[in-house]
């Protein structure tokens, strides 16, 4: 996770150009019939247009079967963007429901829960979906979105239970137990919408790492099948295709590192929401609206299990 | 350190159950797997042969009760044992990801070191930009762009596989630069991320231990400033031995990316091939032992840090 800080960046720099970007590129998919000059799939001229680089009445060059690869980058960013859009929305629901449900019962099941979800973290994602893809697929795009988001939300749930953990226990809510609110409605008052910053920070990230899981699969045939255009089947066209074809790997390629890191850049607030963590030593500047930090001294932090110094554990949503 | 292994365990035991579950609920058998046109005896003669027939508890005990003794199973791709083509492709891949980690451990630390020791400067901050980007990037991506410039539009180096054709008919120093040559892209395409995880952690690690009371103390007592980076570090690596081990999953992920990519006769290559025909055992085996790999090298990893941290070890509950 990238914060800020972390990067020897100033917190926020450049974090509303990233989601204007972000907007830029999903309105592109989002009006990708209206813009794409062809039909993705259509075959133009299977002989004069076979695999042909950039020209001007096609400015991302041809395929193998004569489509205009420009069409099919739009409309391939349209599927990859609402797969992974989609797959998101599962896996941060799941993960706030389960990191929400072990923080507020705490105790057992709280401890149960956390080494459940060290466990998950701790089985190569796509080990697993490989299998699933390779061996029930090919599957139709709805089934790929729950495989994709129910397989990635063990590090955000873990986030989520810390952060919850921290706010459950803060004078408030001590207090609205105390006049006697029950523990549904704490947490749909008192803490579900003090998660929403976190969440916010997280989404961008996750759908980084969730379109480079999509794409991956794809990529590896295992995921959106041909003819159908997702970024990742450009890609494989453009693996299948051999030296020579550049303009099929470079322009997906270059629309989802567009999008990669402009999600990452726009979850630098990450930095913001982490109550009472310490980054890199220094206070976290307080935000109107948030939680105070509760956290320990500088050097308990430096001195205690490092992997908790940072919010999310580098390995988590990394592909 | 116990209960390190015993997680380590937990995890093999469950990868292996979700696998073996996928498997079987997954459609066809190899009774399925023989095509049409096959006489329904000889159907029930290979499912029988190969324990199809059992109930799906004995047929787990028996499969994890072989996992145990090292017996992967019979791939029906290729006609031989499993464990013999894993042998065959695990040095591979351990050469290629061990090769990544070195890289990106080297690399990563004297980045992270640098920009640590100069938090805030100019130069912190463009390569913080930099390695954000590198940060952000999949495997896969890299993978593909160094293989379009270096490869295929330069040609300076090779596109795929782990050796040249004639490798063998060579003399003993070109085959070894050879087969680094082969290793160069693939190892770089791993390293790229990497080192960015590994230097973000090693930064922000040094940067709270050089603000760590004691270093106050040692400047004051005038320890020169290159014995101050030096004792803040012995304490600031340890965060990237921590993190090495949580980061081997996603190593292990971008690895299969990689192979497929370069052609590298490894596990990934293995294990995309037995999805290609529908092999049951090869992928069981692969992914099972690619867990266990990885979980295995992150129990290391802690055990690593254990030993290199006078903390732990003396902390009576450690």
């Amino acid at each position: 996770m990238a914060s800020g800080a972390a990067w020897g960046r100033r917190d926020g720099d450049g974090v509303r150009g990233a989601w204007w970007v972000l907007g830029v590129m999903a309105a592109l998919a989002a009006f990708a019939p209206w813009l794409a000059p062809y039909p993705p799939d259509a075959q133009l001229d299977l002989l004069a247009l076979r695999t042909q680089p950039p020209s001007w009445l096609h400015p991302f060059g041809t395929d193998a079967y004569g489509r205009d690869v420009l069409s099919r980058v739009l409309h391939g960013g349209r599927v990859s963007l609402a797969v992974s859009a989609l797959a998101v929305l599962v896996g941060m629901g799941v993960a706030t429901v389960v990191g929400v449900t072990a923080a507020a019962a705490g105790g057992r099941v709280d401890r149960l829960v956390r080494r459940a979800l060290e466990v998950a973290l701790a089985i190569p994602r796509l080990l697993v979906l490989v299998v699933v893809a390779g061996f029930f697929g090919p599957l139709p795009a709805a089934t790929l979105v729950l495989v994709i988001g129910l397989s990635g939300w063990f590090d955000v749930a873990r986030l989520v239970a810390d952060e919850s953990a921290a706010l459950l226990g803060r004078d408030y809510v001590t207090a609205a137990r105390a006049t006697g609110s029950g523990t549904p409605r704490l947490v749909r008052r008192h803490l579900l919408p003090h998660l929403v910053p976190l969440l916010t920070a997280l989404a961008p990230v996750s759908l980084a790492a969730t379109m480079a899981m999509e794409a991956g699969l794809g990529l590896l045939g295992l995921g959106i099948q041909p003819p159908q255009a997702s970024w990742g089947t450009i890609l494989q066209d453009g693996i299948t295709a051999g030296p020579g074809a550049w303009w099929l790997t470079v322009f997906p390629g270059a629309a989802m590192l567009v999008v990669i890191v402009a999600a990452h850049v726009a979850g630098e607030r990450l930095g913001a929401p982490s109550a009472g963590r310490l980054r890199d030593g220094v206070p976290v500047p307080q935000v109107a609206g948030e939680p105070a930090p509760t956290g320990a001294p500088p050097d308990a932090h430096a001195s205690a299990a490092p992997a908790g110094t940072a919010p999310v554990s580098p390995s988590s949503l990394a592909p | 350190m116990a209960h390190r292994g015993a997680e380590a365990a937990v995890v093999v035991l469950v990868a292996a159950t979700l696998t073996f579950a996928l498997l079987h609920a997954a459609p066809g058998d190899v009774g399925s797997a023989l095509g049409e046109g096959v006489a329904p005896a000889t159907r029930a003669a290979v499912r029988a042969r190969a324990g199809a027939e059992l109930p799906l508890w004995t047929q787990y005990l028996q499969w994890l009760a072989g996992l145990v003794r090292g017996d992967l199973g019979w791939s029906t791709w290729q006609q031989r044992p499993v464990a013999v083509m894993v042998a065959e492709a695990l040095p591979a891949t351990l050469w290629l990801v061990g090769c990544a980690l070195t890289v990106s451990l080297g690399v990563g630390v004297a980045l992270g070191r640098w920009m640590g020791a100069r938090a805030g400067s100019r130069g912190d901050r463009a390569l913080g930009t930099a390695l954000l980007v590198a940060y952000a990037l999949p495997e896969f991506w890299v993978a593909l762009a160094l293989l379009a410039l270096l490869a295929h539009g330069w040609g300076w180096l090779p596109a795929g596989g782990a050796a040249s054709e004639l490798a063998a008919y060579l003399p003993p120093g070109a085959r070894l630069a050879d087969r680094v040559r082969h290793l160069v892209l693939p190892v770089l395409s791993l390293a790229v991320v990497s080192v960015a995880v590994v230097a973000r952690v090693q930064r922000s690690a040094l940067r709270e231990a050089l603000a760590h009371p004691a270093i106050r103390v040692a400047r004051a007592h005038g320890v020169p400033e290159r014995r101050v980076r030096q004792l803040a570090w012995r304490a600031a690596w340890l965060p990237v031995l921590t993190l090495t081990g949580l980061y081997l999953p996603a190593l292990a992920t971008g690895a299969v990316f990689v192979e497929r990519i370069f052609a590298w006769p490894g596990m990934g290559r293995l294990l995309l091939g037995g999805i290609d025909a529908r092999d049951p055992a090869l992928v069981a085996g692969v992914v099972v032992l690619g867990s266990a790999l990885t979980a295995v090298g992150a129990a290391c990893a802690d055990v690593a840090r254990w030993l290199a941290d006078p903390r732990l070890r003396e902390d009576p509950r450690g």
